[in-house]
């Protein structure tokens, strides 16, 4: 197991500086003409249309875009879970694949099995990784503890809040410690107080994370707080409309950040072009 | 914009008033519960002395002939003198060894059969209609052939129960092998486990719950089909008994091995749900949603 052990970066170092870091490692993410096509119920239905995207090794990049753009389906491809038609998509150099190590794939409902209590549901990263028992308990342990969940360890999912399970799955994607964590709007099946809470948490995480963050999103706000670049889908077939960049100084606060000027342009700027995005069907 | 400070409300005594207010739930609860624990035996006694008052009345008055109907001091007269008897030690015993025999076999072929109907969705595409009409077979139908096979011992019975037993374990255990979550499935695809693991991990771990109520009703039918075949045709067991009986019009004996029959049941359901509860803790957890 590789992991991008070269990024070394300080906590809540502000953005070029972790980009001036990591520039010699490479993409991350490569997508040239990524085209995808899906069986519809009336034969095969455009999803990406030549999608062209780099995202550099320790960049955290989102990607916005309409309901149904096909963003979730371009994260999908990425973390090796659906086949692309046709054009390149590389990871880390490679083509992706769902049990390459150096990726974590975060969903937006947490999925925790119930049979198992939260140590158990983290251990199961690892052990598809092979991780003997012993290391993966310490492990599982450890990530709990970043989450603050160490005291529920032994605690099933039914006596556990909406929060603390969605807590729990980010714990069960960054106990592998994986070079690219892929997002898939991580906190849409949260009520709006958690969700600030979850962001706020993931932000302060973050903070000592050394990898690539790549994250699709709904929520703009979502995607300005934690982004160095906003990507904006097309409508389907998607590609990409824009890019936008964040320069927003870190360590960024959910709360605060969202009340400063430079951010509410950028928001207006970002829903600008998205608006234009829609089409008469989705009004 | 003004704030008004409501900080002196959130003090973290608690009065005398609160304090006794919040007993006085607690007591209220308690009250509550023990009404409904009244209501609940009341009913539960009251309709089975009715039953049983009312059967003994009719039987006793001979408003119904006895000897058709039965009567329940008879039947319970005829329940104690059976214990210790040849019914117990021999005939209730090759029935539950028949009954067990049987359960254990029609479980193993059930469940390998619809695990590899999962694992190869192909194999149950293929096998699926087949299924279906070999099990629209009335069972009932095939019990002089097994006795022509494999005699009036066991064996009959024993085949009898795995050829309906094995249909009601493998159709509920597709069911619940395929209820499987659809976020489940796709964190098992996300985190690259093989479709091995998958079944192991995901797939059966979740199943347990609804394989565990498909393990009673086949044990009772496990019963029914070994009771089924002995009145049939066979040499011992309890399904000889009650024919026996009824031709005789014995009814009171009848009933009493019924009783017999019921109470053996009920006491190793039971012994079944307690073996399984441990693998169940975490659902009783999820059915309280604390």
């Amino acid at each position: 197991m590789t992991r991008a052990e070269s990024n070394s970066t300080e906590p809540g170092s502000v953005v070029d500086e972790r980009m001036g870091s990591q520039a010699s490692s490479g993409l991350a993410i490569d997508a040239q003409n990524v085209s995808l096509w899906l069986n519809g119920s009336e034969g095969p239905v455009e999803i990406l249309r030549r999608v062209n995207l780099q995202v550099r090794a320790g960049e955290y990049v989102a990607v916005v875009g309409p309901s149904g753009s096909g963003k979730t389906m371009f994260l999908s491809a990425v973390a090796g879970l659906e086949k692309i038609t046709s054009g390149t998509l590389k990871v880390f150099g490679n083509a992706p694949a769902p049990e390459d190590p150096k990726t974590g794939f975060a969903m937006s409902r947490d999925a925790l099995l119930p049979w198992r209590t939260a140590r158990g549901n983290v251990e199961l990263s690892l052990e598809a990784l092979g991780v003997p028992a012993n290391e993966r308990r310490q492990r599982a342990e450890q990530a709990l503890a970043q989450v603050d969940l160490l005291a529920y360890a032994d605690v099933y999912r039914a006596q556990l809040s909406q929060g603390m399970r969605q807590r729990v799955a980010l714990a069960r994607t960054l106990v592998t410690n994986p070079s690219l964590l892929l997002l898939d709007e991580p906190f849409a099946a949260l009520d709006a107080q958690t969700r600030i809470l979850m962001q706020e948490r993931l932000m302060k995480l973050l903070g000592s994370y050394e990898g690539t963050v790549f994250l699709v999103t709904h929520d703009i706000s979502e995607a300005i707080l934690l982004a160095d670049r906003v990507i904006v889908f097309s409508h389907r077939p998607a590609h990409v409309a824009r890019e936008i960049k964040i320069p927003l100084p870190r360590p960024r606060s959910a709360v605060h950040t969202r009340s400063t000027q430079e951010f509410q342009s950028i928001y207006e700027e970002i829903w600008g072009q998205l608006s234009r995005e829609f089409t008469a069907e989705d009004l | 914009m003004s704030v008004v400070d409501f900080s002196q409300n959130a003090s973290d005594q608690i009065t005398s008033e609160e304090e006794s207010g919040k007993e006085q739930l607690l007591a209220d609860t308690k009250r509550f519960q023990r009404r409904q624990s009244i209501q609940k035996w009341s009913i539960r006694v009251g309709f089975v002395v009715l039953w049983l008052g009312s059967w003994q009345y009719v039987a006793a008055n001979k408003l119904l002939n006895p000897v058709f109907i039965g009567e329940p001091s008879g039947i319970w007269k005829a329940f104690i003198g059976m214990l210790g008897g040849s019914i117990v030690t021999t005939d209730l015993k090759i029935t539950l060894f028949e009954s067990i025999v049987g359960f254990i076999a029609s479980l193993v072929v059930g469940i390998a059969v619809a695990y590899s109907f999962v694992r190869f969705p192909v194999l149950e595409r293929a096998f699926r209609p087949i299924v279906t009409a070999v099990n629209s077979v009335p069972r009932i139908a095939l019990i002089p052939i097994f006795i022509i096979w494999f005699g009036f011992g066991p064996m009959s019975k024993i085949a009898n129960i795995v050829s309906f037993v094995t249909f009601t374990v493998l159709l509920g255990a597709i069911g619940a092998f395929t209820a499987s979550d659809r976020d489940h499935m796709l964190l098992a695809k996300v985190l690259g486990f093989s479709e091995r693991e998958r079944m192991w991990k995901f797939v059966i771990p979740n199943a347990v719950p609804a394989l565990a109520n498909i393990l009673e009703l086949a044990l009772i039918y496990s019963f029914l089909g070994a009771i089924t075949a002995e009145m049939l045709g066979g040499a011992q067991g309890v399904g000889v008994r009650l024919v026996l009986f009824a031709n005789q019009y014995q009814t009171n004996d009848y009933f009493a091995v019924l009783l017999l029959i019921v109470i053996v049941t009920v006491v190793i359901v039971q012994g079944m749900r307690l073996l399984l509860k441990r693998f169940l803790s975490w659902r009783e957890v999820e059915m309280r949603g604390e």
